[in-house]
Order: C-alpha cells, then sequence, then structure tokens
C-alpha cells in the first residue's frame, strides 16, 4: 500500500496552495481530483484578490495576510499566472453610497491599508465610468489573477518537487483513525495517509456523508459574462460600491438571485462582467436572464460597456458557509481528516493563507487559529 | 449604509413570519432575508449597517437563534430569534 504524509483530495486553488503549503514542510503529499485539474469552482472563477469589497473584521484580515502570500508566491516562484496588483475601484453613484464609501476608506486607512477616497479626478484612473459616478475608493493594492493558471503553475512546481497528481481518480472510501486514513481510490488503490485534506469546495458534504460527518457548506450560484476584446479600457477592478442596484430591485424582496457589478480586463484584453449570486443547488447551466441582469448592472457603472458584444456566459459555484467564514481544520470525529472549504467568492483570494492554515493544522497541531473562529465545530 | 426607507416589492407579502427581533415580535413577508426585515423595521434612531447585500462586506453580522449569521444571506423561520449587535451582551 503506497504511504504518504498527506493526500490532498481537490486540484483547485485551495487544494493547490495546501499541496504546496504541506510540501513546503517537508511532507510527502499526493494530490487526487474526481477530474482534470482545478475541474471545479477554479475553473469558472473570475480570480478577485480583494481587500476593498471587506469591513475591518476577520475576512479582511485573512485577505490582508493571504494577499501578502500571494506576493510571496510570485518572488519566490515567479509569476506564470498572471498575478497583477491592478488595483482596485469603487464605485459610489448617490450621495448616501459616496458618505458610506468615505467611512469604509476612513477604516480601511486606520488598519494601514493603502486606499483613498476620491470625489473628484477618477478619470485618471478609470476613464470610462459613467456620469452617475459621485466619488470613489481606489485600493491600490488588490490584485487579479488567472485562477486555471496559478493551478497549472503549482501543479508544474509540485510535480517538479515529486509530488504525484492522480487525476479522474474518485475517493471510493475514506477509513479514518486515530493515527492516520485508509484512503480507497473509485480504482481500488488503497493509500495509507497520515493526514487528508479535503479541498473539495461544494462538494465537500458528499464525501464526508457516508461517514455519517457533515460541514454545512452549500453550493452558491454565480454567472460571468465575458465580453470581446475592445477599445474600452479597464485599468483597475472596478465594482460597484452600495449595490445600489441590488437595494432597489432585490433586495427587499422574496427574489432569489443578486446581482453585484464587477468589472476586470483580463490580460488577453477580454472584460469579464460578474457576478451573480444565488442558491440552485449544484445546476451550473447559464440562466441569459441572470447575465442580462448582471451585464445591465455593469454598464449602470461603465456605460460605454454597452458596446462591446458578449463573447460567452459561464456558471461556477461558491461554497458558501452559513457565518461567512471559511472552514478550516479538522473534522470532528475524524480528527485526521482536515477540511478546508467555505470560502464563496473569496477562494482565490484566501488561497495562500487557507494553504498556511492547513499545514500549521497537519504539522504544528495548530488547530484553532483566530480563536477558533474557522473551526468546523463552530457548527455544532 | 443607511439612506432611504425600504419598503417591500414581492408578492407574497401577504403571507408573513413572526419573528423576534431584539426582544420585540414582528411580522416580516414570508422569503425576506434577515437584512430585508431590518431594513423594514428600520427607523431614523435605528438602522442596520451594510453596504454590499450580498455577503461579501459581512458588515450585517447578526445572531439568529444564537448563531453569529450574515443578515443578508440568511433567511428567516417563523419563531427565528434575532439579535442586533447592539443587543448582544457578549
Amino acid at each position: 500500500m503506497k504511504r504518504v504524509d498527506a493526500l490532498v483530495v481537490g486540484s483547485g486553488i485551495i487544494g493547490s496552495f495546501v499541496a504546496l503549503a504541506l510540501r513546503e514542510r517537508g511532507l510527502e503529499v499526493m494530490v487526487v481530483d474526481r477530474g482534470g485539474l482545478a475541474p471545479g469552482t477554479s475553473r469558472s472563477s473570475d480570480g478577485n484578490l480583494l481587500c476593498s469589497d471587506k469591513s475591518p473584521g476577520l475576512m479582511l484580515d485573512l485577505s490582508r495576510r493571504s494577499l501578502d502570500a500571494w506576493h510571496h508566491f510570485a518572488e519566490r516562484h515567479g509569476n506564470d499566472c498572471e498575478f497583477d496588483p491592478k488595483g482596485a475601484t469603487v464605485v459610489a453613484r448617490s450621495a448616501d453610497e459616496a458618505r458610506g464609501l468615505s467611512a469604509l476608506v476612513a477604516e480601511h486607512q486606520a488598519l494601514g491599508i493603502d486606499c483613498r477616497f476620491l470625489e473628484s479626478g477618477w478619470h485618471a484612473l478609470e476613464p470610462h465610468l459613467g456620469p452617475d459616478t459621485v466619488a470613489v475608493g481606489h485600493w491600490p493594492n488588490d490584485a487579479q489573477v488567472q485562477p486555471m493558471l496559478a493551478c497549472y503553475q503549482i501543479a508544474r512546481i509540485l510535480r517538479d518537487q515529486g509530488v504525484t497528481y492522480r487525476f479522474y481518480e474518485g475517493i471510493e472510501r475514506l477509513e479514518p483513525r486515530d493515527d492516520g486514513v485508509t484512503v480507497t481510490l473509485d480504482g481500488g488503490d488503497r493509500i495509507e495517509a497520515g493526514h487528508v485534506a479535503l479541498c473539495t469546495g461544494v462538494w465537500t458534504p458528499q464525501i464526508l456523508e457516508p461517514l455519517g460527518l457533515s460541514v454545512p457548506v452549500r453550493p452558491r450560484k454565480g454567472h460571468i459574462a465575458v465580453l470581446e476584446r475592445g477599445d474600452v479600457m479597464v485599468n483597475s477592478k472596478i465594482a460597484d460600491f452600495g449595490y445600489q442596484a441590488a437595494a432597489e430591485s432585490t433586495e427587499v424582496d422574496e427574489t432569489a438571485v443578486q446581482t453585484a457589478a464587477i468589472i476586470e480586463a483580463t490580460r488577453s484584453g477580454t472584460i469579464l462582467c460578474g457576478s451573480s449570486r444565488e442558491f440552485a443547488g449544484f445546476d451550473m447551466a447559464v440562466n441569459m436572464h441572470t447575465v442580462q441582469q448582471l451585464l445591465a448592472d455593469c454598464v449602470r457603472i461603465v456605460p460605454d460597456l454597452a458596446r462591446l458584444r458578449v463573447i460567452r456566459g459561464y456558471a461556477g459555484l461558491r461554497p458558501f458557509s452559513p457565518d461567512g467564514h471559511p472552514v478550516i481544520g479538522p473534522v470532528p470525529g475524524a480528527e485526521r481528516l482536515i477540511v478546508a472549504t467555505g470560502h464563496e467568492g473569496a477562494g482565490h483570494g484566501l488561497a495562500a493563507v487557507t494553504g498556511d492554515l492547513v499545514a500549521a493544522c497537519v504539522a504544528d497541531g495548530d488547530t484553532h487559529p483566530y480563536e477558533g473562529r474557522l473551526h468546523p465545530a463552530r457548527f455544532q | 449604509m443607511t439612506g432611504q426607507g425600504f419598503r417591500y416589492r414581492g408578492t407574497a407579502a401577504e403571507e408573513s413570519v413572526r419573528v423576534t427581533l431584539d426582544g420585540r415580535a414582528v411580522d416580516i413577508p414570508r422569503g425576506v432575508s434577515v437584512l430585508g426585515a431590518l431594513l423594514l423595521q428600520a427607523d431614523g434612531d435605528r438602522q442596520p449597517d451594510w453596504f454590499c447585500a450580498i455577503g461579501q462586506c459581512q458588515r450585517c453580522r447578526v445572531r439568529v437563534n444564537g448563531d453569529e449569521l450574515i443578515a443578508c444571506q440568511t433567511y428567516l423561520a417563523p419563531g427565528d430569534r434575532i439579535e442586533t449587535p447592539e443587543s448582544w451582551s457578549g
């Protein structure tokens, strides 16, 4: 039987950084995925690494730490994943929103985060913002990454270090004990692992279910529309601050789909427009009505986008946790099974810090970072 | 974010659920998020703290039946007990 110190299940951005961090601790690591590389949520993401969309608190702390770790990654391993600290520009379109945005900028500044509030002159940053822009907040250090390229880059690094990736092999059975986990793959191979890290996003409950265990993570569907390359320059991540559109149309009623504008150019010149949020089970079909709704939001803040054609739309499933914080740590009842999920729409932003936290859990027994606020047992 | 008063625009207004908001019984249209309920119940002195309404900013954290949750991402069930941060004792 093959023995490894740690078996990582899932090769998306979370599994990639977890495997990298475990390998950096000197552990022998194997990565297993039931699909090809990063076949799930990472494949249908936009790669946001943002502090600007978060209020002071745990998520902002994690995001700052993770953004530093992303910089460290690019310095150490090179940048083959279009990691780009291009900044984020948050747009207020009413006096109310401008007040709220100004307060948020002040809160971030008090924490030492580089950002500023502009009541004029934003066209130097983003020339295509629409005429109803009242003010903007600018976070110069927020970043973007191409998620698939990041997973490929990490896979190359790890394979050069002798880490085995096994693709198109699912988990048939997990047998956790006090000192390890016996894993049976669906091809029949058995692997003895000191720890198993489940980096399986929205599919984590399905893997735990046969053991009578669970984590309360649910799929929260999102859409992205891709616009053709054209003459509309989008320099940074542009986001709507107040999601006034949500407040005007969907907030105070039973409508399930929430949309909020976020716009960014890719290295190849196409423009990604997001985003939507809804609980729709595991359905990943693209709903054109939702795509139109999110495009309408985006055109409200950057009207010139209306002259570009839509190339395609895609949907993915964010792992939503009920209290909005990721779920990272040993599964109660199976302490050698470590979960890392529940990042919702911040998985790329938080991937680097998640790798560190899982590695500290496996290698140092540090299972309760941040006063246990990430620990799976908090839901029991 | 504060601002204009919010009103219910859904289609199931005739159906409501009774919940407790900081110890006070209130009736909320069925299907409304906790943030929706807080906005419908807001007055000049008491406004929920929020801005994104999509679960990102996490400014609208409340407790529902003792568990800390994001108000804009949580839907109410009859009998739910909502506590806003101003009412938390610890």
